[in-house]
C-alpha cells in the first residue's frame, strides 16, 4: 500500500475537482502518512481510495475526518495555559465582553481547557468561546463534552502543572469510564465546522488560539490562516500558537507584539 | 401376534382332546354294543371300562382344569411380557430423544466454546439450533454491554435482513415478556398478522414459534426465537430449553473471557506505554548525567582556573611591589633631579635678575624686558619644581617632621600678614577667628602646617571674586583642632571634588588655565595633612564657595599618620520626572543652543543642525550656556558634560529648575557611559561621544519629533484620587501629559478652558454626574465631538448600555490590574494614528459613497430591516452603510433575539441573518423563522464565513433567501437587498 | 579509518541526508556522533531521540557549544541545510517535505513515542530514497526498525550499533532481526565512520 508523492498530487486535483475541497496548501509529508493511515483503515489501495471518492458519496465524509489529525490534549504545555493565566487574562478583564475563538478545535479539549481558565480568572461569564474545526465529526465529538476517563489522568497531571488553585475533578463528573464535562463550563460555548482555507471572518475576538494547526500548511497557506487570525483580532486581541509555530518568519510579524516567546503569544498591534 | 397364536393353540389343543375324548368313547359304546354276547365276561369289562371312563374323564377334567390354569399362567406371563416389552419400547425410544438432545447440545458446545467472540458464538448457535430442531428460520439476540434492559439482534438463521428487528426491550412484546419472564413460549398456531407485529421475525410466517430465554442463573443473557412450519413436539421443547442453558453459560463465558483480554490488552498496552515513558525518562536522565559530567568538568577547569587566578594574582601582587618600589624610585629619581634642576635653575634666576637690573646699563628696555621674562617664567618653573619635589619626598617618605609646640595666634597673624594686601587689593572681606576652647598652641610641625594653610588660603583667595569673603577659623571638634578656609567662591561640584585632591589631575584643566598655579597645591597639602596625622576635608556647592577644613590631632600620634584620609560626602541625587515639554510656537526656524567647550565638535554639531533646518546657538562654557538658554529661549538644547566654569550637570539641574527654561528639551552628550541610567528620565536623548554620524543623525530625528509635535494630553476623568494618580503617573512616564478631573464638573471645566486634549479617558461612575451623560454632553459639543474617549471602569454593564456608550466612544476599558497597560495601548493608538481614523473602512469592501450615488427614490429608502449578529464591529460598519438610506436599522445579537425583535415588530421588510452566533445560530433561527406562516415570504438573507458549497446549501435548506460571504462586499450587498425588497 | 566495502561507499557518495535513531542508553553515543561529524558534511542530520516534553532540555543549546556542525531544534518548514543537525522536538513527529524542508506533526503517537523514528524515518526515505541514510543506537522498544526498513527498500543505507555493545540492545537488534541493516558497527567504529563522513563527496 505504499504511495508515492504523485500519489498526493493525484488525490489532491481529484478532491479539488470533484468536491471542491482545496488540499492543495497541505503539508504534504503530513497528508502523505494521513492517507496511508487511511487506507490501512479501510484496507484499499489507492485505486480503492480513488473509486470510493469518486463514487461513494458518504466516503468524502469519511475521508475528511481521517485526513486532519484530531488529536489534542487538555492543558497541553501547562506553561502556555499559565501565561494565558497571568499574562493574558488581566488584560483580557479590561474588555466588556470576551469573544475566545479556538480554531482548529478538534475534539474540543482545549476550548473546555480556556474556559476552566476563564472561569477560575472569574472571567467565563462574560467570555464566549467558539470551537471550529473544518471535520465535522470531531465537532460532534467536541459538543458532547465527554472525554475518555483514562485520559482525565494525564490531563490532570498537565492541570497541575500550571499551578492552578483548584482540581480539574471539580470540572466533570464520571460516569463508568467517561468524564462528563459540567453543564456551568459549556453553556458560553459554541461549536461549528468552519474551514480555515476557504471560510472567512465570522466575528471579532479578543482571543485566538490556533495551536499545531500551521504545521500542517505550506508556508503560503499558513500565511493566508495568520492573515484571516489577524483579521478576526480586535486591536489588542491575543493570537496564541503551537509552541513550534512562530510568526518569526511572517510578513504580518510587525502588527503584533511578542507576548510570550517561548510559547509564541502575540498581540495585535496594528 | 404371538400371544395370540399361543391361546389359540390352547383353544384347539383342547377342542381337540375334547373331541378325541367323545370319539373314543363312542367307539368303545359301540365296541360294548357288538360284545353283548359275551355278556357276562363283558360285565366286568364293562366295569373296567367304566371306571377307566370315569378314570379318563378325571384325567380328562385334570387335564383341562390344568391345562386352564397353564393357559392363565401363560396368559399372566404374556400380559407381563407384552408389559415389559411395553416399556422397554419407551425406554428405548426415550433414550432416543435423549440422544438426539445429547447431540444437538454438543454440536452446540462445540461451536460456541472456546475463545469465541459472542457475535461468532451467537451466528453459530442459532444455525445449529435451528438445523437440529428443523427449524424454518432463527433469531438470536443477545444482552447488550451497555444496558441491561436492551437484548440486540446477533444472529439470525434464514431470516431475511429488512425483517430483522434490532433490538429488544425487556417486557415489551412477547420476546421481552419471556425474558422478563425467564420462561420458554410456545406460540402454536399463530394467526397471520400477529406475528408481524410481535414477533422478530417478521414477515416470514411460520406456523408455530418458540420463544427460548437463554437464562443462566437466574440472569437472562439472550433469547432466540425459532418458527417451525410443523407441530412442535416435546423433544424440541426440552432441546430448546436445554440449549438455552447451554447458550446462556456460553454466552457468560465469552462475555468473561472478551471481559479479560480486553483486560489482558489494556495491561499490556499500559505496560508498554510505561515503558515508552521509562524510557522517555531514561533518556532525559541520560541527558542529565551528561550534562552532570560536563558540570564536573567545568567545576575542574574552574579549579585550573582558580589555580591561575590565584598565580596571576601573586604575580599582580609582586608587580605591585614592583610598582611600588618603582614609585619609590620614582620619587627618589624625582628628588634628587629636581635638587639638580634647580641648581642650575637658580644660576639661570640670579643671572636674570641681574640682568634685569642692568646695573651696567647696557641693556635697551626691551632686552631688559626679555631678561624679566626669563626671570619670571623661571620662578614659575621654580615654583613647580619645588611642589613636584615637595610632593616626591611626601609620596617616598624623605620627610621629616620637626614636631614642636606652636602658638596659634602666631600662626594667626602670619597668616592675616600674608593675604592682608591680597584681600585688599581685590577688596576681599578676609576674617579670621578662633573659637572658644581651642587651645593656645598644639603639638605640630609648624613649616607645614603654615604650608597647608598657605595653599588653602591662597587658593581660596584665587577663586574668589572680587567683593567676596574670605575666613580662616579655628574650632574644636571631637579631639581634633580644626582649621576652616571658607571662601565665597566659584565652588566645587561634586564630581571634580573627589578630583582635586588628586596629583596632575585636577579637575578642570580650565581651572589652572584661568587661575595660575601649579594645581599641586592641594595634593601636597593633603599628603602633609596626613604626615601630621590629621585630614582635610572638602565641602563645596558651585558658585557658592567652598569650605576646606584641616583637622589636626590635638597630640600627634604618629601612627595615625597612614589611616587619615578625606572624607568627602556624596549627596544623593533625587529626579522628578517631569513630562517632555510642550512647544506651543511652531513657525518659524527652530533654535538650538549647543553648550559645548570644544569648538571643532561644536563646529561639526552646529554645522549638522544648519543643515537640518535649525538656528544655532553656540556656548562654549557652562555658564554662559545657562545664560544664552535663559535669556534665548532655544527650542532645544545639545548639552556637553565636562564643561568650563559650570559642568554640564549643573547646568541641566538650573536649566530644569528654573520653570523659564525647564521646558526646553536636552539632549545630553558625554563620553561618561556610568552616568547614563541617572540621567535618563531627565532629557530627552542622551548621546555618547565619540559620536558617528548615525548617532548624530538619530539625536537630531528625535529633536525634530519632539520639537515637530506638541506633547500629547490626556484628560483623565476618575473620581478615585488613588487611581487616577497612578494612572497619570503611568501616562506620564510615557511621555504623555495628563490633566486630571475628579468630577464630571471639573471634565466639562477642563474641557472648556481652551485646553486641547487629544483623548479623554473617562471613569463612568462620577460623584456629579453619570459617566454616560457627562459622554453624551461632550460629544453634543461639535468642539469636543472628535476627541476619542476611551471607557475605563468597573461597573458591570447591560448589553444596552454597552452598546449606547460604545456609538459614542472608541473603546471600553474593565479595570483590571492590566488596565492601565490597556488604556495606554489604546490612548497611543489614537495619538499616532495620524490619517486613519476610520477603522471600520478597513473591513469593508468598497465603500465609495461617490461609486454608488444614492438616489432618492431608492427602494431602500425607509425600509426596515433586521440586522442579527452577535460581532458589534459588523453591525456598527453595516449600520453605517444603511443610514444614508434612511432606513432603519434593528438589531439582534443571536437567533433568539432575532425571533423576538421580528415577533414585535411586523414591519420589518428583510432580514440579515449571521450564521455562526451563541445560543441559537443562524441555520436554526432561519428555521424557526420559517416555521411561523406569518414570516414565510420575508426575505433572509444570510451572511456567512463559509465559502463551501454546500455549507450554501445548508444556508439555503435551511430557509433563506439568498446568502453573501464575509467580508462583506457591501456594494453586493445593497444590490442583493434591492433585489429582494423590490 | 574504516575500511568500506565499495558498496557502502557508493551509498554513502550518494547521501542527501542522515537519521540518527536514538533512544535509552545511546544519549552519550549519540553525542560523540555529533562532535565526530566533521564540519565539512555535504548534507543534513536529522536526530529522533525519544524524549519528553515534560522534562526541560536545553540538550540543542549545549551541543551546539561542542560540535562542529550545527545543531537546532527543528522548526517547522525550516530547509534542511548541510552540516546542521536538526533535533525532532519532544511531542512533536519531524517529517521532511518533497522540497526538503522540515515540517512538525502531532499525530497519534507511533510506538507510544512521539517524535518516533519510524515516522522519520519513513518521511526522510519518501523525499531522499536512495540517499538516504540512518544510524541507528540502543533503545528499549522497537521503534526504527520499520523506519530503517523503508529506508532499505527505498535503496538507502542503513546501519546500526552492534547490539552487543549497545547499553539496551533492543532496538538495534530489533532492525537487524527485521533484515534491513547493511551495516552493523561497534561503539568506536561509529566514531570514527562519523568522523570520516565528509570523505565521500562524490555526487552523481
Amino acid at each position: 500500500m505504499a504511495i508515492s508523492f504523485g500519489h498526493i498530487e493525484e488525490l489532491i486535483a481529484l478532491v479539488d475537482n470533484v468536491y471542491s475541497f482545496d488540499l492543495g496548501g497541505y503539508s504534504r509529508a503530513s497528508l502523505k502518512r494521513r492517507v496511508s493511515r487511511i487506507l490501512t483503515i479501510y484496507d484499499i489501495d489507492f485505486a480503492g481510495l480513488k473509486y470510493n471518492l469518486v463514487n461513494s458519496p458518504g466516503f468524502f465524509n469519511k475521508f475528511l475526518i481521517e485526513i486532519t489529525v484530531n488529536v489534542t490534549e487538555m492543558f497541553r504545555d501547562p506553561p502556555f495555559y499559565k501565561s494565558v493565566r497571568e499574562e493574558i487574562c488581566p488584560y483580557l478583564a479590561t474588555f466588556p465582553h470576551i469573544k475566545v475563538w479556538s480554531a482548529g478545535c478538534a475534539t474540543g479539549e482545549e476550548v473546555y481547557s480556556l474556559a476552566i481558565v476563564l472561569s477560575e480568572q472569574g472571567l467565563y461569564n462574560r467570555s464566549f468561546i467558539y470551537g471550529t474545526d473544518i471535520n465535522t465529526a470531531v465537532i460532534e465529538r467536541a459538543k458532547q463534552g465527554v472525554i475518555d476517563l483514562r485520559k482525565m489522568k494525564t490531563y490532570s497531571d498537565n492541570y497541575l502543572q500550571t499551578e492552578p488553585n483548584s482540581s480539574l475533578s471539580g470540572y466533570y463528573t464520571a460516569k463508568y469510564d467517561a468524564a462528563v464535562i459540567r453543564h456551568e463550563l459549556r453553556k458560553n460555548i459554541l461549536f461549528s465546522t468552519h474551514n480555515l482555507i476557504s471560510d472567512g471572518v465570522f466575528n471579532e475576538f479578543q482571543l485566538i488560539t490556533c495551536r499545531n494547526v500551521l504545521i500542517y500548511f505550506d508556508t503560503a497557506f499558513q500565511y493566508k490562516i495568520t492573515e484571516l487570525l489577524h483579521a478576526s483580532l480586535t486591536l489588542f486581541g491575543f493570537l496564541c500558537l503551537g509552541a513550534k509555530e512562530t510568526l518569526a518568519s511572517n510578513d504580518l510579524k510587525n502588527k503584533f507584539r511578542i507576548i510570550n516567546k517561548t510559547y509564541n503569544i502575540y498581540q495585535k498591534i496594528a | 401376534m404371538k400371544r395370540l397364536t399361543f391361546r389359540a393353540h390352547i383353544y384347539i389343543g383342547f377342542s381337540l382332546l375334547i373331541a378325541i375324548l367323545l370319539i373314543s368313547l363312542s367307539y368303545l359304546l359301540l365296541l360294548f354294543k357288538q360284545l353283548d354276547i359275551v355278556h357276562t365276561t363283558l360285565t366286568s369289562i364293562r366295569t373296567t371300562f367304566l371306571v377307566s371312563a370315569v378314570l379318563v374323564f378325571a384325567l380328562v377334567v385334570w387335564l383341562l382344569f390344568y391345562i386352564t390354569k397353564t393357559f392363565e399362567h401363560y396368559k399372566k406371563i404374556a400380559l407381563h411380557t407384552r408389559k415389559a416389552n411395553r416399556d422397554l419400547s419407551r425406554l428405548s425410544r426415550e433414550k432416543e430423544d435423549d440422544n438426539w438432545i445429547l447431540n444437538g447440545l454438543a454440536g452446540l458446545d462445540d461451536h460456541t466454546r472456546g475463545g469465541r467472540s459472542e457475535k461468532e458464538i451467537a451466528i453459530n448457535a442459532i444455525r445449529i439450533v435451528c438445523q437440529h430442531v428443523q427449524a424454518k428460520v432463527g433469531m438470536i439476540y443477545l444482552r447488550s454491554a451497555s444496558s441491561s434492559d436492551v437484548y440486540v439482534h446477533a444472529g439470525s438463521y434464514a431470516v431475511e435482513t429488512p425483517d430483522i428487528q434490532p433490538k429488544i426491550i425487556t417486557g415489551q412484546g412477547l420476546i421481552g415478556e419471556s425474558i422478563s419472564a425467564k420462561k420458554q413460549f410456545v406460540l402454536p398456531d399463530i394467526p397471520e398478522n400477529y406475528l408481524t407485529v410481535t414477533s422478530s421475525l417478521g414477515h416470514t410466517q411460520p406456523r408455530n414459534i418458540v420463544i427460548q430465554p437463554l437464562v443462566y442463573e437466574e440472569e437472562v443473557l439472550g433469547v432466540m426465537e425459532i418458527g417451525f412450519f410443523r407441530e412442535v413436539d416435546k423433544k424440541t421443547l426440552r432441546f430448546l430449553d436445554r440449549a438455552g442453558i447451554t447458550l446462556a453459560v456460553a454466552s457468560k463465558v465469552s462475555y468473561a473471557h472478551a471481559a479479560l483480554t480486553h483486560l489482558y490488552e489494556e495491561t499490556q498496552q499500559q505496560a508498554e506505554e510505561l515503558e515508552a515513558q521509562q524510557e522517555e525518562l531514561r533518556v532525559n536522565q541520560e541527558e542529565l548525567k551528561h550534562t552532570n559530567l560536563e558540570l564536573e568538568e567545568k567545576a575542574h577547569l574552574l579549579e585550573e582556573h582558580n589555580v591561575s587566578l590565584e598565580l596571576a594574582r601573586q604575580s599582580f601582587a609582586m608587580k605591585v611591589d614592583e610598582l611600588e618600589q618603582s614609585g619609590k624610585y620614582k620619587s627618589e629619581f624625582m628628588a634628587n633631579i629636581s635638587h639638580e634642576l634647580r641648581t642650575p635653575l637658580n644660576s639661570i634666576l640670579i643671572l636674570a635678575k641681574l640682568l634685569e637690573d642692568n646695573k651696567n646699563g647696557n641693556l635697551n628696555a626691551e632686552q631688559v624686558k626679555y631678561a624679566s621674562v626669563i626671570h619670571n617664567a623661571g620662578s614659575d618653573l621654580l615654583g613647580l619644581i619645588n611642589d613636584i619635589l615637595d610632593l616626591s619626598k611626601i609620596e617616598s617618605g624623605n620627610v621629616e617632621l620637626l614636631m614642636e609646640s606652636i602658638a596659634l595666634s602666631s600662626i594667626a597673624e602670619d597668616m592675616l600678614d600674608l593675604f592682608g594686601s591680597v584681600a585688599d587689593s581685590k577688596s576681599i572681606d578676609f576674617r579670621i577667628s578662633v573659637d572658644e576652647g581651642v587651645p593656645a598652641a598644639i603639638t605640630s610641625d609648624e613649616q607645614r602646617l603654615r604650608q597647608i594653610l598657605r595653599n588653602l588660603l591662597s587658593n581660596a583667595f584665587k577663586f574668589t571674586k572680587e567683593e567676596g569673603r574670605v575666613e580662616l577659623r579655628f574650632t574644636l571638634a571631637d579631639q581634633a583642632l580644626a582649621i576652616a578656609v571658607s571662601d565665597t567662591g566659584v565652588g566645587i561640584s561634586d564630581e571634580k571634588q573627589q578630583l582635586i585632591f588628586e596629583a596632575f589631575k585636577q579637575a578642570d584643566g580650565s581651572t589652572s588655565r584661568q587661575f595660575g598655579g601649579t594645581g599641586l597645591g592641594l595634593s601636597i597639602s593633603k599628603e602633609l595633612a596626613a604626615l601630621l596625622g590629621g585630614h582635610i576635608q572638602l565641602e563645596s556647592e558651585l558658585g557658592r564657595g567652598s569650605t576646606f577644613t584641616l583637622f589636626l590631632p590635638l597630640r600627634h600620634d604618629p601612627q595615625m599618620a597612614d589611616t587619615a584620609g578625606p572624607a568627602l560626602a556624596q549627596a544623593p541625587k533625587t529626579m522628578a520626572v517631569t513630562p517632555r515639554p510642550s512647544v506651543t510656537d511652531t513657525t518659524g526656524p527652530k533654535r538650538l543652543l549647543i553648550i559645548e567647550d570644544d569648538a571643532f565638535f561644536a563646529d561639526i554639531l552646529a554645522t549638522y543642525a544648519k543643515e537640518r533646518g535649525f538656528e544655532t546657538l553656540v556656548a562654549n562654557q557652562g555658564d554662559t550656556g545657562l545664560k544664552m538658554a535663559a535669556d534665548l529661549r532655544p527650542d532645544a538644547i545639545i548639552l556637553d558634560i565636562m564643561l568650563p566654569v559650570m559642568d554640564g550637570w549643573t547646568v541641566l539641574k538650573k536649566l530644569k529648575s528654573n520653570p523659564a527654561t525647564q521646558n526646553i528639551p536636552v539632549h545630553l552628550m558625554s563620553a561618561d557611559h556610568r552616568k547614563r541610567i541617572d540621567i535618563e528620565a531627565d532629557t530627552v536623548g542622551f548621546l555618547e561621544k565619540p559620536v558617528n554620524k548615525k548617532s548624530l543623525d538619530e539625536v537630531f530625528i528625535h529633536l525634530h519629533q519632539i520639537i515637530a509635535t506638541p506633547l500629547k494630553k490626556v484628560l483623565v476623568v476618575e473620581d478615585h484620587e488613588i487611581q487616577s494618580d497612578n494612572l497619570k503617573d503611568f501616562l506620564l512616564n510615557s511621555g504623555v501629559d495628563v490633566t486630571q478631573a475628579f468630577t464630571g464638573r471639573e471634565a466639562l471645566d477642563s474641557l472648556e478652558s481652551g485646553e486641547h486634549y487629544d483623548c479623554i479617558v473617562l471613569d463612568l461612575d462620577l460623584p456629579d454626574i453619570s459617566g454616560i451623560d457627562l459622554l453624551d454632553t461632550i460629544k453634543s459639543k461639535p468642539q469636543h465631538g472628535d476627541i476619542p474617549v476611551i471607557i475605563n471602569t468597573a461597573m458591570e454593564l447591560t448589553s444596552e448600555m454597552t452598546s449606547h456608550i460604545l456609538e459614542h466612544a472608541k473603546t471600553m476599558v474593565l479595570k483590571s490590574d492590566k488596565s492601565n497597560t490597556r488604556i495606554l495601548d489604546e490612548v497611543h493608538l489614537f495619538i499616532n494614528r495620524l490619517n486613519d481614523d476610520n477603522p471600520t473602512a478597513d473591513r469593508l469592501q468598497s465603500v465609495h459613497p461617490g461609486s454608488n450615488p444614492i438616489q432618492m427614490d431608492d427602494v431602500l429608502t425607509g425600509k426596515r430591516i433586521l440586522l442579527v449578529d452577535d460581532d458589534m464591529r459588523n453591525i456598527f460598519s453595516l449600520n453605517m452603510v444603511f443610514a444614508p438610506y434612511e432606513m432603519a436599522v434593528d438589531t439582534a445579537n443571536n437567533g433568539r433575539e432575532a425571533l423576538e425583535v421580528l415577533q414585535s415588530n411586523p414591519d420589518i421588510a428583510l432580514v440579515l441573518m449571521d450564521i455562526m452566533m451563541p445560543e441559537m445560530d443562524g441555520y436554526e433561527a432561519i428555521a424557526e423563522i420559517r416555521a411561523n406562516k406569518k414570516f414565510s415570504e420575508l426575505p433572509i438573507i444570510a451572511i456567512t464565513a463559509k465559502a463551501m458549497p454546500d455549507d450554501r446549501q445548508r444556508v439555503l435548506d435551511a430557509g433563506a433567501n439568498d446568502y453573501i460571504a464575509k467580508p462583506v462586499d457591501i456594494k453586493k450587498l445593497l444590490s442583493l437587498i434591492r433585489v429582494w425588497l423590490s | 579509518m574504516l575500511e568500506l566495502s565499495t558498496h557502502i561507499v557508493y551509498k554513502l557518495q550518494r547521501t542527501g541526508v542522515l537519521v540518527l535513531g536514538c533512544s535509552a542508553g545511546g544519549f552519550e553515543l549519540l553525542t560523540h556522533i555529533l562532535q565526530a561529524l566533521p564540519p565539512t558534511l555535504p548534507y543534513g542530520v536529522l536526530a529522533v531521540i525519544h524524549r519528553n516534553a515534560r522534562y526541560e532540555t536545553h540538550l540543542e543549546k549545549k551541543l551546539a557549544d561542542k560540535c562542529a556542525i550545527g545543531i537546532k531544534a527543528a522548526a517547522d518548514k525550516e530547509p534542511i541545510e548541510s552540516a546542521t543537525a536538526y533535533f525532532a522536538p519532544a511531542g512533536y513527529h519531524l517529517l521532511v517535505e518533497p522540497n526538503r524542508s522540515l515540517s512538525l506533526d502531532v499525530s497519534e503517537p507511533v510506538h507510544f513515542c512521539r517524535p518516533s523514528i519510524d515516522v522519520t524515518m519513513q518521511s526522510a526515505a519518501d523525499v531522499y530514497g536512495p540517499a538516504t541514510a540512518a544510524i541507528l543506537l540502543s533503545g528499549a522498544n522497537k521503534d526504527g526498525a520499520m523506519g530503517m526498513m523503508s529506508i532499505h527498500r527505498a535503496g538507502g543505507l542503513c546501519i546500526a550499533q552492534d547490539p552487543r555493545y549497545a547499553e539496551i540492545d533492543t532496538m538495534p537488534a530489533a532492525a537487524v532481526a527485521l533484515g534491513g541493516v547493511h551495516l552493523i558497527l561497534r561503539n568506536d567504529e561509529l566514531i570514527i565512520f562519523s568522523k570520516q563522513l565528509s570523505n565521500y563527496t562524490f555526487r552523481n
